[in-house]
């Protein structure tokens, strides 16, 4: 990789916040990705532990840190206060439960007000383990996604089944963000012009292997 | 954590301030014995007679420029069918008042809670709602969210920036004084509701809100801070005595992560259990019945009530209502920003003209101005197309800050009763029956008081923009009974090609042994200007002798 000479290898922080409506599996879902349940630390304190992941996409470290509200969907104005300077957030809906997609749709306006298209999202249909039960088709879904420029994945966070895809596609999509907002500041500022072009190439389409070191 | 309690004593100490502030207030009831205030109580009882509450409208704590204006006519239109007909004069309650009655209303629910409610998460399954163990944790909620709209509402209510602040200003206080009670439940509702979507973004209202008012915010939103998993707010509620409501937001999460992190239902159980138990531990049955009880309002806060169903209909009905009392400045800057400079070279008295043809969508009504409500006059309409709209710049930042910056800050209460107020430039066409020869244009600070205009002379003429650049005291007070009121109409302005005097008006005395010009910076202004000014002759006489030459 010659771009890695040039480029920085810092350190990404991502804030990412899981919304979605109860019950649509999202606890489940962070719980299974980040895989430390809870962490021994909090055992005497009890609370929900704060959820956060190591990973390495080509030669970029990334620590997301997931913001989980499970539970508090209902205190309603709490929403801006929990997303803000987020860089991503997952919108998980339940296939068979088309309020849950209504509701992620509301929650996809909300944040395109709110943020504008700083934040990356991703559109997650939960639960496919009840394909049976599917209430919200596959088109209808990955044809909204598209529409409002986000990426739609199917998961069962029950069989571990494209979990991991999630989060890595988002925390690509967050590094690409990342560096194109670092390649705009630096177009603002001629001095260092010289190294915008170098930074500019991904390294993403490389079969990144995310190195799972842990957590915490 | 030590700092934590320093932060806590000293808000109580401001929270003192503020309620001899208030006093203050309702003392300045004073100032008004010599202003006829007869006319201004005869129209808080109108309008109260078509809202909800009517019983009241002889209250001295009124704050009488935020209260008497506020429409809820217009407002109620947009939002009656979902949400209860309330007065628009939340500000005549005290701080201390609202606060006690919301904490003495969210007590009785707290009591309700029984044990293994929240540990059975049958309220977290919308299919479930209607178990008792699910509707007595949904009630708290509820009462959060209650409490939020209310505040939404209340706020969106009021038509301009200046009112909003105002009712923003008693809200924060509210929540503060919510905060000093340990009551950190209605405390976060209401805190929460001025930090979401459709308050957040009243940049104008914010400008305006007292410099005080805004450090509580910034104070309350250090503790109310959900990184860490809401660490901060935990520790300080824990260590917070008692009576206390606790906020139980984030012992639901703990709840539900429990339950998904422990496979072993013996251990989960016990987990739950514990944290369930916290949240007991917390509440431990406070009582806060050492607040006295005005039946009054304890049933106007109990009747809060909106459907949840309808809670996605309320929000972009709020949204809406938001973005029409004041357009967002990104929406507008779109086509603006690059000339703004040239923009502001050229017109230099019209930067903050503003009215974009595209923001029409917001209100049916077109005679409003979408920025504030204020009335825009026909014949302004299309001009003020004209004029450059170059900036997305707060329209009333300069002097909002300095509003908030010195008139709040007690210099004098008398302040808290004008109805409008801003710098101007004034020239004295005729002044004690003598035409003035050689009239120029002078900064002032000028104030709409009842019926009365009220003028401020700068302490230093360069330097004249700000509330604190002009002296305290007044320099001179016209009641303007049976004055006129002269504005030059569109074409006129045109024709003479001079759309700065679209700017002016004329203020002429009956006996016409003053002649008043005044010129405001910017569209908006000068339409509060007109409005107020208007307002206020009217009110100094019969509407029907009101003489418009613009019509």
């Amino acid at each position: 990789m010659a771009a890695s000479a040039v480029a920085s290898p810092r350190v990404h922080d991502f804030k990412v916040v899981l919304l979605g409506e109860g019950c649509v599996g999202k606890t489940s879902l962070v719980l299974r990705y980040v895989e430390n349940k809870f962490n021994e630390k909090h055992e005497s304190t009890l609370q929900a532990s704060f959820l956060t992941k190591k990973l390495t996409i080509g030669n970029r470290r990334v620590n997301l840190s997931i913001w989980d509200t499970a539970g508090q969907e209902r205190f309603h104005a709490l929403g801006p206060i929990y997303y803000r300077d987020s860089n991503g957030a997952i919108l998980t809906y339940d296939i068979t439960d088309d309020d849950s997609f209504q509701k992620v749709k509301n929650w996809v306006k909300e944040l395109k007000k709110m943020l504008g298209t700083d934040i990356m999202l991703t559109i997650i249909g939960n639960k496919t383990d009840l394909e049976k039960q599917r209430n919200v088709s596959v088109e209808t879904a990955e044809q909204y996604a598209e529409s409002v420029g986000a990426t739609h994945f199917q998961t069962s966070a029950k069989l571990n089944r494209g979990v991991e895809e999630v989060f890595l596609d988002l925390s690509r999509r967050m590094i690409e963000q990342a560096d194109k907002q670092d390649a705009e500041k630096r177009a603002l500022s001629p001095s260092s012009r010289s190294t915008a072009a170098g930074n500019v190439v991904l390294l993403e389409e490389t079969p990144a292997a995310p190195i799972k070191s842990g957590c915490c | 954590m030590a700092s934590l309690q320093n932060r806590r004593r000293h808000s109580s100490q401001a929270a003192r301030r503020s309620s001899t502030f208030l006093g203050c207030m309702g003392g300045g009831g004073a100032h008004s014995s010599t202003m006829p205030r007869k006319l201004h109580l005869s129209s808080l009882a109108r309008k109260n007679s078509v809202v909800f509450h009517n019983d009241c409208d002889d209250n001295e704590d009124t704050y009488p420029d935020g209260s008497d204006t506020c429409s809820s006519k217009e407002c109620s239109d947009v939002l009656d069918a979902i949400v209860d007909k309330s007065d628009a004069s939340v500000l005549r309650w005290k701080v201390e008042e609202l606060a006690a009655h919301l904490t003495l209303i969210t007590q009785e629910i707290f009591q309700e809670l029984q044990p293994h409610d929240l540990k059975s998460l049958k309220w977290y399954n919308a299919r479930l709602k209607n178990e008792p163990e699910s509707v007595r944790v949904n009630e708290i909620t509820r009462r959060f969210n209650y409490d939020g709209q209310w505040t939404v509402k209340e706020i969106l209510n009021c038509e301009t920036p200046r009112q909003r602040a105002d009712l923003m200003s008693h809200l924060v206080r509210v929540a503060k004084r919510l905060f000093e009670l340990n009551n950190f439940h209605s405390s976060y509702a209401i805190f929460s509701a001025l930090k979401s979507a459709p308050l957040a973004r009243l940049s104008h209202t914010m400008a305006l809100l007292p410099k005080k008012d805004r450090s509580t915010i910034d104070e309350l939103d250090a503790v109310f801070n959900p990184e860490n998993n809401w660490q901060a707010f935990r520790d300080y509620q824990e260590s917070a005595g008692f009576p206390r409501i606790p906020h139980i937001g984030f012992y639901k999460t703990d709840l539900i992560h429990a339950y998904h992190a422990y496979l072993n239902p013996a251990e989960r159980e016990r987990r739950m259990a514990v944290i369930e138990q916290r949240v007991f531990d917390l509440f431990n049955r406070s009582n806060y019945g050492f607040l006295e009880v005005n039946n009054e309002l304890y049933n106007y806060l109990k009747s809060l009530r909106y459907l949840d169903e309808l809670q996605r209909f309320v929000d972009e009905e709020n949204i809406k209502r938001s973005r029409a009392l004041e357009p967002d400045a990104v929406e507008k800057g779109k086509g603006s920003t690059k000339g703004s400079k040239m923009n502001d070279e050229s017109f230099p008295k019209q930067r903050h003209s503003q009215v974009d043809p595209t923001e029409d969508d917001g209100l049916d009504d077109n005679s409003t101005n979408l920025i504030d409500d204020s009335h825009i006059e026909e014949p302004m309409r299309l001009p003020s197309l004209s004029l450059p709209s170059s900036t997305k710049h707060s329209l009333r930042h300069s002097q909002c800050s300095s509003i908030g910056r010195s008139s709040f800050l007690g210099i004098d209460a008398l302040q808290h009763h004008f109805s409008w107020q801003g710098p101007v430039e004034r020239k004295s066409v005729v002044r004690d029956g003598r035409f003035q020869y050689f009239p120029r244009w002078k900064r002032v600070w000028m104030a709409v008081w009842g019926t009365n205009l009220v003028t401020f002379k700068p302490k230093n003429p360069f330097r004249a923009s700000l509330r604190e650049h002009f002296q305290t005291l007044p320099s001179s007070i016209h009641p303007l009974s049976k004055w006129k009121l002269i504005t030059s109409t569109a074409l006129e302005a045109i024709e003479k090609g001079r759309t700065s005097a679209l700017l002016e008006f004329t203020l002429v005395a009956p006996d016409s042994a003053t002649v008043l010009k005044l010129k405001t910076a910017n569209v908006t202004e000068y339409r509060e200007w007109i409005k107020f000014v208007r307002g206020a002759i009217n009110q100094a006489e019969n509407p029907s002798n009101l003489i418009n030459l613009d019509s």
